[in-house]
């Protein structure tokens, strides 16, 4: 059995993985507890060498991605965090041949451990750790056991929380006057909410924020990778052209709540993508490049608190971004060569899973917190999980009351209309959700942003 | 040598001897299964580390003796592994080390025809309880001052915890680690089934002497064992002295009242029953819907199962339907083994749960899940 990291998000739980999974209970993070999308890792569908959406011999599409990569200017290369830190800095190293940068999408910043949850008396928490982050819960549930005093801001009630503030669109502002103290801070910070998270960010003690991250490595591809564009930036800059081709290596931009920004990939002259799984954006790529899941290679992870663990699969991801370079004619990278630059540029020189090495990490906060005018709002309530397509949510969330006054009876579906059209789904009736307000789980067609004013038809 | 004789007996490989726990007889039996072809394959524990063991199913005598030595703080039961070798080779044979609960998963499988117990070899280990991994190593750093990578042996002896590193020898007994919130996993304070009667031959260190394991044979197959590896020349054995077998009676009596003590202390009735209610739905409440519990548990052998059918995410349930059907559904099989508990994501104590509902269960229709093949009363038929 391999030991790996699951790939669902970056807390960096452990686990054993063949052709069935296992419980590794020495796990420093999760002691061999696993939430639902850990469960289910060994069920993906693989990706195939393509180029344009025919299937290929492996060494073809190798060659094709080379020579699109010589042959076209302005190249963005876009990594989320989905690799080790061996490819993500082999895919760095591919993207300077070019002159350009790999873009992670999301700040790097490593805040508090995991001990520094249990051992807190007071927590304010932005996440609903039930299903965002679900491994977190066990030690926010150990503080509380323990006598911690536990706020949630959140959109709706949360269960563990001694005291729930209902956050509202209409009245966002209010996370403005939060009393942090010497609080600690759970936060989730990922590409789609960058804005809410310079808020809280900038308003506590740094030290203080557990700061949670949706990709496997997030945090190791933000201290190995210098680009600092958001994923809506990328988007527009490939809209204005400034941008024309673009490699994603296991990054998926439909993460955006608003799919007409998608559109902008139809004015790329060439779409490479990496991945394991096979989904609909292999299926728009000119190249597709089929990579080992996360779970079958080896490598270096850095999780959230910024802790080196090791995921030891049988294959050296880093193969396909190594043929490249060497078709390219550059320099070829061996895994060995990257393992020790890795562990030079983590400022360790072994990596030991029980120790959280040191890290800084330095935030850049950019953006401004948005304003939402009255009136009711759809808000898509993002998980890792589901950018990873492996979990069905396909309802809504509703207070009691809004189900009372539009009359819903059970087995109904809620009748929605946005800027973008109207949509019909099937809903939950939840505690303490604003009467104002649809939660969602799943990205639906009608969203434009992850807040999304709406009437009910 | 008969079937109920007790006997002691040790590995006559210098290696094995060495390595292995209490003479390292388990692991010769295991080798000596596949060398006598007396089996297809071995399950066995491979040690990473003294707080990480990993289940493998092998046909190499190498790999099993690289399995030699006890490992107390992986607690894991290999009765799922034993069904998967019985999905891939219906008619093959297999052999095992099994702690009690390990057996009585097996045995509740075997009646659900998952798992072919004649084809089975089940070397039972004497168990006086497994440790969960991390609050172990914490443990060690509190109670013991020792650094978690130094320890290179540990070993249960006379009511006490024993680790040891290539400098010194700490012994703390397990009552005063318990009180601490440290020791054995919870489901094992209140076990009382210490010795795995239900298997072919159970092993133990209770009544041995240094470098030796006590045996009792149970069986026609754990006969079967031990003569072939006598035959192959891989163990050497002599009667257990009178005064042995006192010892493994008495020690076997303490775990016995320790365990009921527990039990008394942990099932506190809740008479009232909205009150009960309450209990059940406060701890649920928390569940993340994740399924650990049901892959993971050792008497559940559903292929399409109720639990997961009958629920939606969708409902506003505060106890989910996926919880009632499987307390319902396991309470006459549930043997107590802590995987359920081990596992959860949200910490909830299913294991007491499911014991709260089983021992009421399994007391009204005088029914011990995992000790013989009686058939459980849910399946009986008028």
């Amino acid at each position: 059995m391999n030991k790996i990291v699951c790939p669902g998000c970056n807390l960096g739980c452990g686990l054993y993985m063949n052709d069935v999974l296992y419980f590794r209970k020495n796990a420093p993070v999760n002691s061999g507890k696993l939430c639902k999308f850990g469960m289910k890792l060994h069920k993906y569908e693989k990706a195939l060498p393509m180029i344009g959406g025919k299937e290929e011999e492996l060494s073809n599409v190798i060659s094709a991605a080379s020579k699109k990569l010589a042959e076209t200017k302005d190249f963005a290369f876009v990594s989320f965090g989905n690799v080790t830190c061996e490819e993500q800095l082999a895919f760095t190293k591919l993207a300077s041949t070019v002159g350009s940068d790999v873009y992670t999408c999301i700040p790097g910043f490593v805040g508090a451990d995991i001990e520094k949850i249990r051992q807190s008396t007071e927590i304010i928490t932005f996440i609903d750790p039930y299903t965002t982050y679900p491994l977190i819960l066990r030690h926010m549930l150990y503080a509380k056991e323990n006598g911690a005093k536990i706020t949630s801001y959140y959109w709706k009630k949360i269960r563990i929380a001694d005291e729930s503030v209902i956050l509202n669109p209409t009245e966002i502002d209010k996370i403005k006057s939060i009393d942090f103290g010497d609080s600690l801070v759970i936060l989730d910070l990922n590409p789609l909410n960058l804005e809410f998270s310079n808020e809280i960010i900038n308003s506590c003690n740094r030290e203080n924020i557990v700061c949670l991250k949706p990709f496997l490595n997030s945090t190791g591809a933000s201290l190995l990778s210098g680009g600092e564009k958001s994923i809506y930036q990328i988007l527009d800059e490939i809209k204005e052209k400034k941008i024309k081709g673009l490699y994603l290596l296991e990054s998926d931009p439909r993460i955006v709540p608003d799919d007409a920004l998608l559109s902008a990939l139809d004015k790329l002259d060439v779409l490479i993508v990496q991945q394991s799984a096979h989904n609909s954006l292999s299926d728009r790529a000119n190249i597709v490049l089929p990579n080992d899941r996360t779970f079958e290679g080896k490598g270096t992870v850095l999780n959230f608190e910024g802790r080196a663990l090791e995921t030891e699969g049988k294959t050296e991801g880093i193969k396909i971004i190594s043929e490249i370079l060497k078709s390219a004619g550059k320099e070829e990278t061996s895994y060995d060569s990257l393992h020790a630059e890795v562990l030079s540029k983590l400022g360790i020189t072994e990596i030991d899973e029980y120790v959280v090495p040191e890290h800084n990490l330095v935030y850049k906060p950019e953006t401004e917190l948005k304003k939402y005018e009255g009136g009711s709002h759809l808000i898509y309530v993002y998980t890792p999980f589901l950018w990873n397509n492996t979990i069905d949510r396909d309802f809504v969330e509703i207070s009691p009351g809004l189900a009372e006054s539009l009359n819903l009876h059970k087995d109904g579906l809620l009748k929605m209309t946005s800027s973008k059209g109207s949509a019909a789904v099937k809903y939950k009736i939840v505690e303490d959700v604003p009467d104002n307000v649809v939660l969602s789980p799943m990205k639906l067609p009608i969203s434009t942003d992850v807040i999304t004013p709406i009437e009910f038809k | 040598m008969n079937i109920g004789d007790r006997i002691v007996a040790w590995s006559k490989d210098e290696e094995i001897k060495k390595e292995g726990a209490s003479g390292g007889l388990v692991t010769s039996l295991l080798t000596a299964a596949l060398k006598g072809e007396l089996v297809d394959e071995v399950i066995a524990l491979q040690k990473v580390s003294e707080f990480e063991g990993v289940p493998i199913r092998t046909s190499n005598v190498d790999e099993v003796i690289k399995c030699s030595g006890s490992l107390h703080a992986a607690p894991i039961n290999l009765t799922k592994f034993a069904v998967r070798f019985f999905e891939a080779h219906p008619d093959g044979t297999l052999a095992l080390p099994a702690k009690p609960c390990d057996a009585r998963g097996i045995i509740e499988q075997a009646k659900r025809k998952k798992i072919n117990l004649e084809k089975t070899y089940l070397i039972g280990l004497n168990c006086g309880g497994t440790m969960p991994p991390i609050t172990t190593m914490k443990m060690l750093e509190k109670m013991y001052e020792i650094n978690p990578d130094d320890v290179i042996e540990e070993e249960i002896e006379r009511g006490k915890l024993i680790f040891k590193t290539e400098k010194e020898e700490k012994a703390i007994s397990i009552d005063e680690l318990e009180e601490a919130g440290y020791g054995r996993r919870e489901n094992c304070r209140y076990c009382e089934t210490n010795i795995p009667v239900m298997t072919d031959v159970a092993c133990g260190n209770w009544g041995a002497g240094k470098n030796e394991t006590f045996v009792e044979i149970f069986t026609e197959k754990g006969l079967k064992l031990m003569n072939n590896a006598i035959e192959l020349g891989l163990i050497e054995t002599a009667p257990a002295t009178e005064k042995g077998i006192k010892i493994r009676e008495k020690t076997n009596s303490v775990m016995e009242k320790v365990a009921k003590k527990w039990h008394k202390k942990i099932f506190v009735p809740i008479e009232d029953r909205l009150e009960r209610f309450h209990y059940y739905m406060d701890v649920m409440e928390d569940c993340i819907d994740c399924e650990a519990c049901k892959y993971v548990c050792p008497v559940c052998a559903c292929d399409e199962s109720k639990c997961i059918d009958f629920y939606d995410p969708m409902d506003s349930h505060k106890i989910s339907i996926y919880h009632l059907v499987r307390l319902l559904h396991i309470s006459d099989s549930c043997i107590g083994c802590g995987q359920c508990t081990d596992v959860c994501p949200a910490e909830i104590p299913l294991t007491i749960l499911h014991r709260r509902m089983a021992d009421r269960i399994q007391a009204k229709y005088d029914y011990i899940p995992g000790m013989d093949m009686k058939i459980p009363p849910s399946f009986e038929v008028e």
